[in-house]
Parts: structure tokens; C-alpha cells; sequence
């Protein structure tokens, strides 16, 4: 993994925010993704918005621990959600894994590329999420609401990507 | 052969990469077959809840703040039209205290030329609710008491107008609470007006279903929905909801609480049952014939 980004950071500023700042940030927003907004509509779905630094880790992060890392926070969201354990381990794995898989195409790709691989990756995570929650006998989802999640992940792509820098990158290729 | 050696320092970071892939998603997808209800992740989970209550509790608060904002807002504009519906409402109150004194006074009657035990108080404990884990794969919530106030594992909890759940783990500052519509929960309820006995199952949607229902019984759409009482964990006769009926007649509770905006909840603790005493014990008390 190691070596493998299209894109070389160079200053060292730069290089905390790549591979560090994403970690905090998915730590963060694990956390902040249980406020309650008291609004009908985010209680039913779940935007999963810490996907969007993992897909900007898998993009551009450049340290070998980095899927260990990841799947820690995901185990570490399944054991304060309430989940079984490894639900959540599981499907953030896959969706950096996934999204890595498709890094050569994606990194070089403008803004909408990027969109519109984070939405595909994000609806097959939850597809995916929907799926093992049927084949357990203590979960059960509706195939709409799993869908309309990862519809609200990709809607808060944008204001998150900008966060992280993501167009930053871009204006530097 | 530089760009052999770059060539084969590739093809290795690309075996390490899938060897770690095999290994991450293995493990995870053998983690998920670890029981949910294991008490070591249990204890876990609820020591995290106690962790993190602090974090929970502080960021929780903007929201709470908007919430209470939004919810004056909303008063302000329909000011007139509910200060008419209290009086209305005010006035049907007054005319039904009366009648429920009577009542009162009736049941005690009753109970007394029954002998009946008297039903064990009811202890409200009231809470703050700090985490919303509602997600399209699980329906609980995180409230700011625990076992230093008295909460205890099966207690029900109640939002300002009914039922919305009961608590499953409890921690030293923290407890988390299930509520009527996830998946696991399963609660005794009992449907009036034949006081049909019924399990109130979550389905992850809004509106849980009766299960468990005797044969051929007809139930009528508007129908009060209570607690049964079995088990003695829930108390009897807390309002859950209304019965309602799909298009294909399988019939659901329209709960009495809004379950997406709860800011404060009361935990009901009962008296604790007691136990029953178990075959052997009972061979060796006096008089049980032998």
C-alpha cells in the first residue's frame, strides 16, 4: 500500500493531513453521527459520513497500518452502536478496500468521478450492510432505508470532501 | 534492473496489500458471528457508554439547545390555536378527576374484598437523552443515568406520553435503552376493550406489530394499546399506543411517543419481584406434605 498514491505529498503538514486528520476525523464524526437532530428523516437513515475520510484515506493515504486502523474504528462503532461486533469492522474494510481497488481511476478522476465512485462504493457497503442483516436472525433492514442512507452519504460527500482537502488535491494536479 | 527491483518491490506491497485485505475481512466477517448478547462485548459496549457519556453528553447539547429553539418557535406561532385546545382540554380534565376519584375509591374497595396485593409503587427516575444510535440497523438510545440513580436491566421507559422502551444495559453513569421498534424488542401488551393479550414487536420501522395474538380474535382499528405487566418488569397499564391496520390486515401500534425527538426520558422502576422458591426448597418447608 505503501508507495502506491498517484499523488506524492510532499510537505510534511501535508502529509499529517493525508494519513492523520482522516483518522480524527472518522473518530469524530463516528461519535458525532449519534446527536440526535430530532428531525424524522436522520432518524430513519444513517449517512455514515465517516465513509467520506476513509474514501479519501484509501484515495490517498500512504501508511501500510492505515486498513488495520480503519477496521478498529469500525469495530469501535459496532461496539458503541449497539451492532454485533464486526458489522461495522466489516463493511468499512470493504468500502476501503474497495475504493483503493478503484484508486488509480479515482484519484486522477475530477470532482463528479469522485462523486460518483464514493456514491457507487457507498450503495454497494450498504447493499452489502442490508444483506448480513437479513442473514442474521437479530437484525432486520428495509432495503429502502439501507438505500436512502448511502443516498444521504453521497449528498454530504461534497461539504465533507471540502473539508478534507479533497479539491485542494485536485487543483494541484 | 532498477526498474526490476521497483517492479518486484511493487508485486510485494501488492501481496502484502491482499494478504491484509484476506486477513481484515476474515477476521471482521468472524467477528460477526460473535453473539450480540455476549457479555464480555456487553460490558464492553456499556463501558464505553460510560467513557464516552461525558463527549456525548457535551456535544449533544447544540442540538438539544436548537431543538428547544425550534420546539418555541413552533409554540409561539400556534399560541392561539393551543391555548384554546388546553382550555378545551383543561376543562375535560377537571370533569374527568372527579369521575376517577370515584373510581379510585371503587378499585380500592374492590381490591380490599378481594384481598388482593397492593401493586408495588412506581419510582420514576428521570433522564437526559445524550446518543441517538437509530440507524437502519438498530434502535437504541443513550440516557445519562445509570446504576449510581438506581436504573436497573429491564426497566421501562417512558417519554412524556407513553412507552417508548425499556433499558437493556445499564452502566455506572449511563444506560442504554431499546426501544419499541428494534428488531429484538418484544413486549406483553394488552389491547383493550377485551383486554386481548398480544407481544408488541419491533420491525426497525416506526411502527411495531402485534404478534402472538389468540385465534380468531378481531380487533378494532383505534384500540388502546397498554402494558400487560407480564414478566414484572414492565408495570401494568402504561399506554403504548392505538392499534391501526395495513392494507393486508395485519394489524400495528401507532405509538402514543414520538420516538425521533426525545430529549428527556423517566425510567420506571418497580418494587423487585420475588423469586418463587425453587422444588427442593419447597419439599423442606413445613407442612408441604411431606
Amino acid at each position: 500500500m505503501s508507495g502506491q498514491s498517484p499523488t506524492a505529498v510532499q510537505t510534511p503538514g501535508q502529509r499529517v493531513l493525508v494519513n492523520v486528520l482522516p483518522l480524527f476525523l472518522i473518530f469524530f464524526l463516528i461519535l458525532t453521527g449519534h446527536v440526535s437532530s430530532g428531525f424524522e428523516l436522520t432518524a430513519h437513515f444513517d449517512p455514515a459520513l465517516f465513509l467520506v475520510p476513509v474514501f479519501f484515506l484509501a484515495l490517498y493515504g500512504q501508511r501500510t497500518a492505515t486498513p488495520v486502523i480503519i477496521m478498529l474504528l469500525g469495530l469501535f462503532k459496532d461496539v458503541v452502536d449497539g451492532t454485533p461486533v464486526g458489522f461495522w469492522g466489516f463493511l468499512i474494510t470493504f468500502f476501503f478496500f474497495a475504493a483503493q481497488g478503484q484508486q488509480q481511476v479515482l484519484a486522477r478522476a475530477g470532482l463528479r468521478g469522485r462523486w460518483l465512485g464514493y456514491s457507487g462504493i457507498c450503495s454497494l457497503t450498504f447493499l452489502l450492510g442490508y444483506l448480513i442483516a437479513t442473514v442474521r436472525d437479530d437484525m432486520l433492514s428495509l432495503f429502502w432505508i439501507s438505500m436512502g442512507s448511502a443516498a444521504l452519504s453521497s449528498l454530504w460527500f461534497l461539504p465533507i470532501s471540502l473539508i478534507m482537502g479533497l479539491l485542494i488535491a485536485e487543483e494541484q494536479e | 534492473m532498477a526498474s526490476f527491483k521497483s517492479r518486484r518491490g511493487e508485486l510485494r506491497v501488492i501481496s502484502v496489500s491482499g494478504i491484509t485485505l484476506i486477513c481484515l475481512l476474515f477476521a471482521a466477517i468472524c467477528l460477526i458471528f460473535v453473539s450480540r448478547n455476549d457479555d464480555i462485548i456487553d460490558d464492553m459496549r456499556q463501558f464505553m457508554a460510560d467513557v464516552f457519556s461525558p463527549t456525548y453528553d457535551l456535544i449533544s447539547r447544540p442540538g438539544l439547545e436548537l431543538r428547544k429553539m425550534r420546539n418555541v418557535a413552533t409554540n409561539l406561532v400556534d399560541l392561539q390555536a393551543s391555548y384554546q385546545e388546553l382550555e378545551a382540554e383543561n376543562q375535560r380534565l377537571r370533569e374527568q378527576l372527579g369521575e376517577l376519584g370515584r373510581t379510585r375509591v371503587l378499585l380500592d374497595r374492590y381490591r380490599e374484598l378481594l384481598s388482593l396485593p397492593v401493586e408495588p409503587s412506581l419510582h420514576v427516575i428521570s433522564a437526559r437523552v445524550i446518543a441517538d444510535m437509530q440507524s437502519p440497523f438498530v434502535r437504541t438510545l443513550v440516557a445519562n443515568t445509570g446504576r449510581l440513580a438506581g436504573v436497573k436491566e429491564g426497566q421501562a421507559v417512558t417519554g412524556g406520553n407513553g412507552l417508548i422502551g425499556r433499558i437493556v444495559s445499564v452502566g455506572r453513569v449511563s444506560s442504554r435503552l431499546l426501544l419499541l421498534t428494534d428488531f429484538n424488542s418484544h413486549v406483553p401488551v394488552l389491547i383493550a376493550p377485551n383486554n386481548t393479550r398480544a407481544i408488541l414487536s419491533g420491525n426497525n420501522a416506526d411502527n411495531p406489530v402485534l404478534r402472538f395474538l389468540p385465534k380468531n380474535t378481531v380487533i378494532e382499528e383505534g384500540a388502546q394499546v397498554v402494558t400487560s405487566g407480564d414478566g414484572g418488569q414492565v408495570p401494568i397499564g402504561i399506554p403504548v399506543g392505538v392499534v391501526r391496520v395495513d392494507d393486508d390486515g395485519r394489524p400495528f401500534v401507532d405509538l402514543q411517543e414520538d420516538l425521533h425527538n426525545l430529549s428527556y426520558v423517566r425510567i420506571i422502576s418497580t418494587r423487585d419481584i420475588e423469586q418463587p422458591p425453587r422444588e427442593t426448597d419447597a419439599r423442606t418447608l413445613p407442612g408441604s406434605g411431606r
